[in-house]
């Protein structure tokens, strides 16, 4: 009850109030804007959250990492662009509805969808982190390796139609954050003898030329576009209570967007498409799917809002990062000074307890902005993309520059936002670049010290937990080999060419 | 029917090969192997790890994409090339915040690109002012970012060189 207290008293600062305003107003904006998307945002600003309380800047980094999803509805409903990469399921049912003129109807059920998912992922927050944080004690080195592997895996393995492509550039992502000194025997590790390269590639230049500059290349290549946009008519807080219609979808989509959240590299795409099956397969009007159905709109934005509060979950028990945002949320952590893990909850509770409020809140707060602001927010749809390419680009300086007012920093970002419109071009991912350096340097780190004790193979089972963790990692390569290799109904059939 | 891939996709899957051969056989020049280590705590171990799986995979996707038809990769790729101006910008505005200060250099290279890109009437030449100042009210009056003065401040007088160095 006294952390409780403390952790109203830490979020009832204006300061906090103020970060969290910014910050979710912030993400519902970029969200909203086709090509812009939280990454970005969030790699842009961290720089310039360094010097703030580790609360007041977490609480703005929250607040774009959750409600940029929401915003992101808007373009998907309005004008078939998904605001942000998870927002595609969004315009299946979404636009078909707009086009049948019920734009206020789409908006609302996607707004009040999104807000059951956001707020039961952060109960799931706050109901599970504890619970593993508990368990986390029985996390050695050897247990962060294996779930930090096991999320390695995962990324690889949801990439589905480009497995390889995904594996390729994993390995680039382990190979790029193992350059530079280590530490262990105070060797250079592909250094080149080059100076620059000394201290390694950092994380938030890599991420700011991945993501930010890369984008702003891309936009500022592409022919000027700017979508018109038609005035929502009608007043959208009156009809919130619809999503109840549906409050079952909402739940289910929900939960798989907890249960796909918690578990590193999975994810809003694979969450909202076992909510978007699941509200198919149950649904009286299962035709309607794909055309204009409430039920699909509902099933998706509940699963992918769902899932930002439970990535949280084992980011803040164990320090593992589940995808390319909480893995960018960590390094936010880490500037800080805040070291998530078991200690977090045994030492700061009442500061983990002011973060789920702060989410609490910013999910209220976005509901309220975008009920009275989305036809102000159809405007900054319409702004041409090689003007947002400008803005991006203008950002991204101070982004990097801001790290270490150093021009190496800037032009490594530049080489990097390079690499990354070659892959945005070539629809490759980016996201496992960032996992791969990410996860790379904990599993490089863990297996150093569980080494030590493990002499022989079957001593990884002998503790409960790395034998449950190895089990779930053989089954899961065996399924998918299994999967790729077993002979299936088309290879048995034997065409007559017919 | 041969299925399609984005252009130039197989041009890039045999570049990343090449490129992690070239990485991969300088291995044992560019990291040590410290002995009476596990080979786990090797500092050679991870960059392997990194550098088999690129080569691995990559030449897993580039046998995927052997077969699939591509149409304008050289577009593609001289598409990419193109991309090369934006880094130019961009340097360049990085090497002109020092010189000329943080809010002309950004007004300067504002209007410039959005006069580049096409974006010619009045109404984006006042936008591309404004963002630019917007961005640098932000970062540099409200959130107090560090980005040192222009050197061409200090050619202004005192009292509005001051001013200048502070907050612009």
């Amino acid at each position: 009850m006294i952390d409780f207290l403390s952790a109203l008293s830490m979020i009832s600062d204006p300061r906090v109030i103020l970060a969290l305003l910014i910050g979710s107003i912030g993400g519902v904006i970029i969200g909203a804007i086709p090509g812009v998307g939280a990454p970005v945002a969030i790699a842009i600003i961290l720089p310039a959250t360094f010097s703030m309380d580790p609360l007041i800047g977490l609480s703005a980094m929250l607040g774009i990492y959750g409600s940029s999803m929401y915003g992101g509805a808007l373009p998907a409903i309005l004008i078939n662009t998904p605001g942000t990469a998870v927002n595609a399921l969004t315009t299946f049912d979404g636009y078909p509805m707009t086009k049948k003129g019920r734009a206020r109807e789409a908006l609302i059920l996607a707004y009040s969808a999104s807000f059951v998912g956001g707020v039961v992922g952060v109960i799931a927050l706050m109901l599970l982190a504890p619970v593993l944080a508990a368990v986390a004690p029985n996390f050695g080195a050897r247990e962060i390796f294996l779930v930090a592997l096991l999320g390695m895996i995962l990324v690889i393995m949801v990439h589905k139609g480009q497995v390889a492509a995904a594996g390729m550039l994993s390995g680039l992502g382990i190979f790029l954050g193992t350059v530079g000194l280590d530490r262990s025997t105070y060797s250079q590790r592909f250094t080149f003898e080059q100076s620059w390269l000394a201290s390694g590639f950092d994380l938030i230049v890599v991420v700011l030329g991945l993501f930010a500059l890369s984008q702003a290349f891309v936009l500022l290549l592409e022919p000027n576009d700017s979508p018109k946009v038609e005035r929502v008519h009608g007043r959208l807080w009156t009809g919130l209570g619809a999503v109840f219609k549906h409050i079952r979808i909402a739940l289910v989509g929900s939960g798989s967007g907890v249960s796909m959240g918690i578990i590193p590299g999975v994810g809003e795409f694979t969450a909202q498409f076992l909510s978007y099956s699941y509200a198919r397969k149950t649904s009286k009007t299962p035709e309607q799917f794909g055309k204009g159905s409430p039920e699909g709109l509902v099933a998706a934005e509940s699963a992918n809002n769902a899932v930002p509060g439970a990535a949280l979950v084992p980011l803040l028990a164990l320090g593992i990062p589940g995808e390319a945002l909480t893995a960018m949320m960590l390094s936010v952590f880490y500037v800080h000074g805040v070291i998530p893990g078991p200690k977090l909850f045994a030492d700061d509770l009442d500061f983990v307890l002011a973060l789920y409020l702060a989410l609490l809140i910013m999910n209220v707060l976005v509901l309220i902005f975008l009920v009275f602001s989305t036809n102000i927010l159809t405007r900054l749809i319409q702004i041409p993309s090689r003007f947002l390419g400008l803005g991006i680009l203008l950002l991204s300086f101070i982004g990097v520059y801001s790290l270490r007012n150093s021009m190496t920093d800037c032009a490594i970002a530049a080489g990097f936002g390079l690499f990354g419109m070659i892959l945005r071009r070539l629809d490759l991912p980016i996201v496992p670049i960032i996992l791969g350096i990410v996860l790379g340097k904990i599993m490089e780190q863990k297996l150093k010290v569980a080494a030590v004790r493990i002499n022989h193979p079957i001593d990884l089972f002998d503790r409960p937990v790395s034998a449950v963790l190895i089990i779930v990692i053989l089954g899961l390569l065996a399924s998918t080999l299994w999967g790729r290799f077993k002979p299936t109904q088309e290879t048995k059939y034997q065409p007559t060419g017919e | 029917m041969t299925p399609h891939a984005k252009p130039a996709t197989l041009v890039f899957a045999l570049l990343f090969v090449l490129l992690s051969v070239v990485l991969l056989s300088q291995i044992g020049t560019q990291t040590i192997w410290s002995s009476g280590k596990q080979l786990s705590a090797q500092p050679r171990f991870w960059p392997s790890i990194g550098l088999i799986m690129m080569l691995g995979f990559g030449a897993l996707h580039l046998w995927q994409k052997r077969s699939e038809r591509q149409n304008g990769s050289l577009g593609e790729i001289v598409l990419w090339l193109r991309g090369l101006e934006y880094v130019v910008w961009f340097i360049s505005y990085v090497f002109l915040v020092p010189v000329l200060g943080y809010l002309p250099a950004s007004i300067l290279v504002a209007v410039a690109l959005v006069l580049r890109v096409g974006l010619r009437s009045i109404r984006w030449i006042t936008s591309a002012i404004l963002l630019a100042f917007g961005i640098v009210f932000v970062f540099r009056i409200l959130l107090r970012v560090n980005v040192p003065g222009g050197a061409a401040y200090h050619w202004l007088p005192n009292g509005l060189s001051n001013f200048m160095l502070t907050y612009f």
